[in-house]
């Protein structure tokens, strides 16, 4: 019983986690069209700026952090997506990979190929022990990160003018520039938020993980695609169930599958969901009559 | 007469000429300076430009970026390692190897050879349902055959030590990989040339007029996707005749990575693109990588850190697609032969 109910809280906090890296990847893509590989090298920034910690302390690391990403995201969409914009979305697509690759590599030039350790909050790694249930404190915090951001983007996008004039151009990016939307400033709202996505979900695989390294977000970057995907492109909301779903079933896959064949969970997950695409290529949650031709 | 110049302006002959013409240039030179350093160099170009070449034939021709293509290139690699290590070390290597496969070890091309029919197969079996995809999707499901695979020759246990392969023959040497990259275009072309693939390059410019015209998009799409991963398999069983022992590491993100930035910058829509992105890419990367291992000046030694070499092959792609983002050829292929065949046109 109670190794059930650590299980579930697992298999939570990893399907939350994944929200997370999907909501970066679906926010830019609903909007601009864009699948940006780079996220997730904007997540491994996220993980390198706790290194701050031992000179800022902990509070401002974590707003530094941030707003580093953040401006980072907003060259990358100034200096290398306004330009080509109009490309066709394959264009797009290599040049996100570009991207990704110089930034990477940037890193790996400045900061060396070998792990730096963080020593962030260390009281994070201590397991909390709820009614004999142990549970690590990091796990319930990417719980509660998902819950604060996702109100938060929930907010923004039905209360906020920002958030209406964003919802207006995932649903038909021309029809929102007529009715007087600037294109250019809602494409670079969309990688803002994004951004601050990428910043925290880089942030939590670093202390995951308890070091920073030049590909912390390679990895992170695929799964988000893949659940944006399963989800439906286009589909904010079901990216991010996508992720959840992707990162339970890991999680259950984990336990349910003997020890002998536990290495491949991922692969029989990835298989899963190759499977749903068949049956459902548009997505799970994607709403009907969507015209997937504009 | 006009019979012989219509097979050629079928076949592009000029272009494949052309193209010959460059690839052959460029060994000439090599075979003249004569140093083992670039000897090994330019064979390992070659060889990926086999693997361009292969995806060229995919996504070039049908507009759908396949990230999953390495997952062949794994399969050619694999599949030739296992077959052309020598019979004898194979108990040593490969405990776990059934009996009929430990008895006997093919000779290196066949092994190639091999390699591509394995990935062809595979391919078939893994893209016909994959077929009636629509175009992102079906990018994103390639991805995710790039992570299974990926998980799959990590973690099976093929060898004393897992997924890695060694004692491959070093067969590979620029003379008897040149063939393999000759034909390898000489079969893109005639494939984009072909009713075939004219069709999928209909689908590439608007799907859904090619679907009203009765292309079906999804079987022609099946036809060079399966086409291009026998190019990637022989691509994979050259590779690993150039570099004897790999692991599945070598088949991931930094491949696929490097296989598209030769395949934009030259311009994804040409052949002639693919090989001359890959000229550049290779020629920067190659540069930098000999800088990152240091060069010595005199009693100095000047080197770059780690990570440069990406770097460089990053921005090519950056600036090319910021100031020419249909690659450096667009549409069009290379004909250096344009004013003699016109002389003798008229």
């Amino acid at each position: 019983m109670i190794y059930i109910l650590q299980s579930l809280v697992d298999a939570i906090s990893l399907g939350c986690l994944y929200a997370l890296f999907a909501l970066s990847i679906a926010m830019i893509f609903g909007v601009a069209r864009i699948v940006n590989f780079a996220n997730g090298d904007l997540m491994t920034v996220g993980g390198y700026s706790l290194l701050l910690a031992g000179a800022l302390g902990s509070i401002p690391t974590l707003v530094v952090g941030l707003a580093l990403v953040v401006a980072l995201a907003l060259m990358m969409e100034r200096l290398a997506f306004r330009p080509i914009i109009k490309a066709p979305m394959p264009t797009l697509m290599v040049m996100s990979l570009g991207v990704s690759l110089l930034l990477q590599n940037l890193m790996l030039v400045f900061f060396g190929s070998r792990p730096q350790g963080v020593s962030f909050a260390q009281f994070l790694a201590e397991p909390i022990v709820i009614a004999s249930v142990r549970i690590s404190a990091l796990n319930i915090i990417t719980i509660i990160m998902l819950g604060i951001l996702g109100g938060g983007l929930l907010y923004t996008l039905k209360r906020t003018s920002v958030g209406i004039q964003l919802r207006a151009a995932a649903e038909d990016f021309q029809m929102a520039r007529l009715a007087g939307v600037k294109a250019n400033r809602v494409v670079a709202a969309s990688f803002v938020i994004s951004a601050i996505m990428a910043a925290s979900a880089g942030m939590i695989l670093a202390l995951q993980v308890g070091t920073a390294s030049y590909n912390l977000g390679g990895r992170a970057v695929i799964l988000g695609f893949i659940s944006t995907v399963l989800g439906g492109l286009g589909s904010i909301g079901g990216a991010a169930l996508g992720g959840f779903m992707i990162g339970f079933a890991t999680v259950v896959a984990q336990i349910v599958l003997p020890t002998e064949i536990s290495a491949f969970r991922d692969a029989f997950v990835f298989t899963a969901v190759i499977l749903v695409l068949l049956f459902r290529p548009q997505g799970l949650f994607v709403a009907f009559g969507r015209n997937l031709r504009a | 007469m006009n019979e012989l110049s219509a097979i050629s302006a079928r076949m592009q002959l000029p272009t494949i000429g052309s193209l010959f013409l460059i690839i052959l240039g460029a060994l000439a030179a090599i075979f003249m300076i004569n140093s083992p350093w670039l000897t090994g160099v330019a064979t390992s170009s070659l060889i990926l430009m086999v693997m361009v070449v292969g995806l060229y034939l995919f996504c070039g021709n049908s507009g759908v970026l396949a990230f999953g293509h390495v997952a062949f290139v794994a399969i050619g690699a694999y599949v030739c390692g296992i077959l052309t290590v020598p019979a004898t070390a194979k108990p040593n290597i490969f405990p776990n190897l059934p009996s009929i496969l430990a008895q006997f070890s093919l000779s290196p091309q066949l092994g190639v050879f091999a390699g591509g029919i394995a990935a062809a197969l595979v391919a078939t079996v893994l893209f016909y349902p994959l077929r009636r995809l629509n175009t992102q999707a079906l990018s994103i499901a390639t991805l995710a055959i790039l992570l299974i695979a990926n998980i799959f020759f990590t973690n099976i246990r093929l060898s004393s030590s897992g997924g890695a392969i060694f004692r491959v023959p070093l067969a590979a040497s620029l003379w008897n990989v040149t063939p393999w990259l000759l034909g390898t275009i000489v079969v893109a072309m005639v494939f984009q040339q072909s009713r075939l693939g004219l069709r999928l390059r209909a689908s590439r410019e608007d799907e859904f007029a090619a679907e009203s015209g009765g292309i079906d998009i999804g079987q022609t799409r099946l036809w060079a996707f399966v086409l291009s991963a026998g190019i990637m398999g022989i691509g994979g069983g050259l590779y690993a005749l150039s570099i004897g022992s790999f692991s599945a590491a070598d088949f991931y993100i930094d491949l696929t990575i490097l296989l598209f930035a030769m395949m934009v910058v030259g311009g994804m829509r040409s052949l002639s693109g693919a090989i001359v992105g890959t000229t550049i890419i290779t020629t920067v990367s190659y540069t930098f990588s000999k800088l990152q291992n240091g060069i010595a000046f005199g009693e100095a030694k000047f080197s770059v850190p780690p990570g440069t070499a990406n770097v460089s092959i990053a921005l090519c792609m950056i600036i090319v697609l910021l100031y020419r983002s249909e690659g450096l050829l667009g549409d069009r292929e290379l004909n250096f032969f344009k004013s003699w065949t016109r002389r003798r046109q008229t």
